[in-house]
């Protein structure tokens, strides 16, 4: 049989992603300076494979991967069809709408059009169809936070920890989208076909982490 | 203002392919095999239109299959569209034109279906349906015969360790009766995702409580053989009964032989709004999507005017072909057995007619390409033999030159003959 595949994303999910999977005993030599993109581990039949986190959900929805591990964000922005079974404890963060201080208490439902920019184009796009409110998105693939300093747009929607580029760029949090964590993802077949090895893995999983769900109850209205 | 759009001519739309040489023979050899397969299990072929009136085709169609049709208009405003699925025109033609054909009827198709959706692998805009759809028979026996013969059909397409995946909408169904359509669909939703989080909020929000948020809290992980319906057979009532048709469907695969191949799988539950009873998808290493999906569908007739229990799946041929084995040679050879240097005379291309009805492929050539220059041209056709008419006759008639991997000679339209015998390409 072929090894289970795991797909790890780049970024600030990744070294808490090797930790975990360090902790259960693999070597799991990816990041850390390391240019490697595949680490395999024949004796504990394992495959780890490193990607951009965006292509995290892609490659578990083809089945070139078995399994991944994303952010809720990556994840519900990428509409893919995969399962997820396991929520992690890390990676918290939450998804705000955010802009500048003048913005704060005003009705966005009366202005006719507001330019939003976002990493987030389908997830923002999904909020402002539920709010009721027209907007303009703009996607871009980095520094948001910029746009709305220069004018290229109103708001913006992005991910923020502790609020700290918020606030360094004068801006202010006007609502919060959803609540995201680090994810365990499962292709649909190979949940099925491989259902004993899979379910090993996330039992290991499971016994070293502490598991919570966060609140999220903008998050429960949205059907994925 | 003025755009520089390149010129489309030549090129084709996102998601359609054209299929030729080897790739096009397999595709056909596919059909061919299933189109066989079928027929055994005394299943006739039935052939709808490519396109119908939109409102037709949307009868028992999905919100998502309903996104993704083509759509066109006639010339008098009536909506038009491609079909998307073949099981709408199949349940159209049971409860109108055959409605007096005697009961159960066993139909397959096998043909193109089109989708607007995001090409991807083995995904395409266009792409080829076949298909079984056993209709006026409700009992266990016609749900298994329909999944025995999935199994059967990614037999004879040579897709390595495939399993079958089934499920039993009707025991979801059962466990959910009564509640609210939001409230459902938070489940369902949760279920499909196997997301034991969500599906506990779910399951609170609708307020659901004792043995049967148990049993709902377990779907997502009721994998595996007749074990995982041991709960739901003690739980009684509708909820016992569906657990039992699908130990019964379970014992008679076993019986067909192929309950190796089977995984029952109680958090299967995409499709609500369609399927009534089982469920199933056909699944194979490596490819992270199924090669083929069907299960019960009873209500879809009734929407036609004619109430008739229905079941059937459908299956993607590029997706089976992709899961094919590597080592499948699936497509026969295209090189023609024989090329004939271009001729006029009655008894040369009398032989040739010989040989294509005996079922040899022969080309004659139509470039006036003689000697060494034949012979290289069908060297890069994939043949090794050449023949030319030399106009004399021997007593025993006309003579040929032939030309093969042994050598050059002169043959008789007998010794011919015998020669091709040995043409086993």
């Amino acid at each position: 049989m072929e090894r289970l595949t795991v797909a790890l994303p780049k970024g600030r999910l990744l070294e808490p992603s090797v930790s975990l999977f360090q902790r259960l005993g693999y070597a799991c030599t990816l990041g850390n300076g390391s240019r490697q993109l595949v680490a395999d581990e024949p004796a504990a039949g394992l495959r780890f494979l490193l990607t951009k986190a965006s292509d995290v959900p892609v490659y578990v929805e083809y089945g070139a991967a078995d399994l991944g591990i994303v952010g809720q964000d990556v994840l519900r922005e990428s509409g893919r069809d995969v399962y997820e079974p396991l929520q992690l404890d890390f990676g918290h963060c939450r998804m705000v709408l955010a802009g500048a201080p003048h913005h704060v208490g005003r009705d966005f439902r009366l202005v006719s059009n507001v330019r939003v920019a976002t990493k987030y184009p389908r997830l923002a796009r999904a909020y402002f169809l539920q709010q009721g409110i027209s907007a303009e998105i703009i996607p871009l693939t980095g520094a948001v936070e910029l746009a709305p300093r220069v004018g290229l747009a109103d708001l913006l929607v992005d991910i923020v920890a502790t609020g700290q580029t918020l606030r360094e760029n004068g801006l202010v949090e006007l609502a919060e989208i959803m609540k995201c964590q680090a994810t365990l993802i499962v292709n649909r077949v190979a949940h099925r076909l491989r259902l004993a090895e899979i379910r090993c893995l996330l039992a290991a999983i499971e016994s070293v982490r502490e598991l919570r769900e966060p609140e999220s109850p903008q998050e429960e209205g949205r059907s994925p | 203002m003025a755009t520089d759009r390149p010129s489309l001519r030549g090129h084709l739309p996102h998601g359609v392919q054209d299929l030729f040489l080897s790739e096009a023979s397999r595709r056909r050899q596919a059909e061919a095999v299933l189109r066989d397969l079928f027929a055994r299990w005394a299943y006739r072929e039935l052939i709808p239109p490519t396109f119908e009136y939109e409102d037709t085709l949307v009868i028992g169609a999905g919100s998502d299959l309903r996104q993704a049709m083509y759509r066109f208009f006639d010339r008098e405003g009536h909506t038009l569209a491609l079909r998307a699925d073949f099981t709408t025109q199949v349940a159209r033609m049971a409860a109108t034109k055959l409605l007096d054909q005697p009961l159960p009827l066993r139909c397959f198709y096998i043909g193109s279906v089109f989708r607007y959706e995001e090409p991807q692998v083995g995904h395409q805009r266009e792409f080829t349906q076949a298909g079984v759809e056993l209709i006026g028979a409700s009992t266990p026996a016609a749900d298994a015969e329909v999944v025995a013969l999935a199994a059967a059909a990614l037999e004879a397409l040579d897709v390595p360790n495939f399993q079958i995946i089934l499920g039993q909408m009707a025991l979801f169904r059962a466990l959910t009766a009564g509640l609210r359509a939001d409230d459902l669909e938070r489940i369902r939703a949760a279920i499909d995702q196997r997301n034991p989080f969500r599906l506990q909020k779910a399951l609170d929000a609708a307020g659901m409580t004792g043995s049967q948020r148990a049993l709902l809290a377990s779907l997502p992980e009721r994998i595996g053989g007749p074990e995982v319906l041991e709960e739901a057979l003690a739980f009684g009532g509708a909820v016992a009964s569906a657990a039992e048709a699908l130990a019964e469907v379970y014992r008679l695969l076993d019986a067909y032989g192929i309950a190796g191949r089977v995984i029952l799988d109680l958090g299967e539950v995409r499709g609500m709004d369609y399927y009534t009873g089982i469920t199933f998808r056909g699944v194979a290493p490596g490819l992270g999507w199924p090669l083929l999906s069907g299960g019960r569908y009873d209500e879809l007739l009734g929407q036609f005017g004619r109430p008739l229990a229905a079941v059937g799946f459908g299956l993607g041929i590029e997706r089976a072909l992709l899961a094919q084995a590597p080592q499948t040679c699936f497509a026969p050879s295209l090189a023609p057995h024989l090329v004939v240097q271009g001729c006029i005379h009655p008894p040369c291309l009398s032989l040739v007619r010989r040989l294509r009805q005996a079922g040899y492929r022969v080309e004659v050539d139509v470039l006036g390409r003689q000697g060494a220059d034949l012979r290289a041209y069908a060297h890069s056709q994939g043949c090794r033999r050449t023949l030319h008419c030399t106009g004399d006759s021997g007593p025993q008639g006309p003579l040929w030159q032939f030309s093969d991997e042994r050598g050059e000679r002169t043959v008789t339209g007998d010794q011919l003959w015998e020669e091709a015998k040995k043409w086993n390409d």
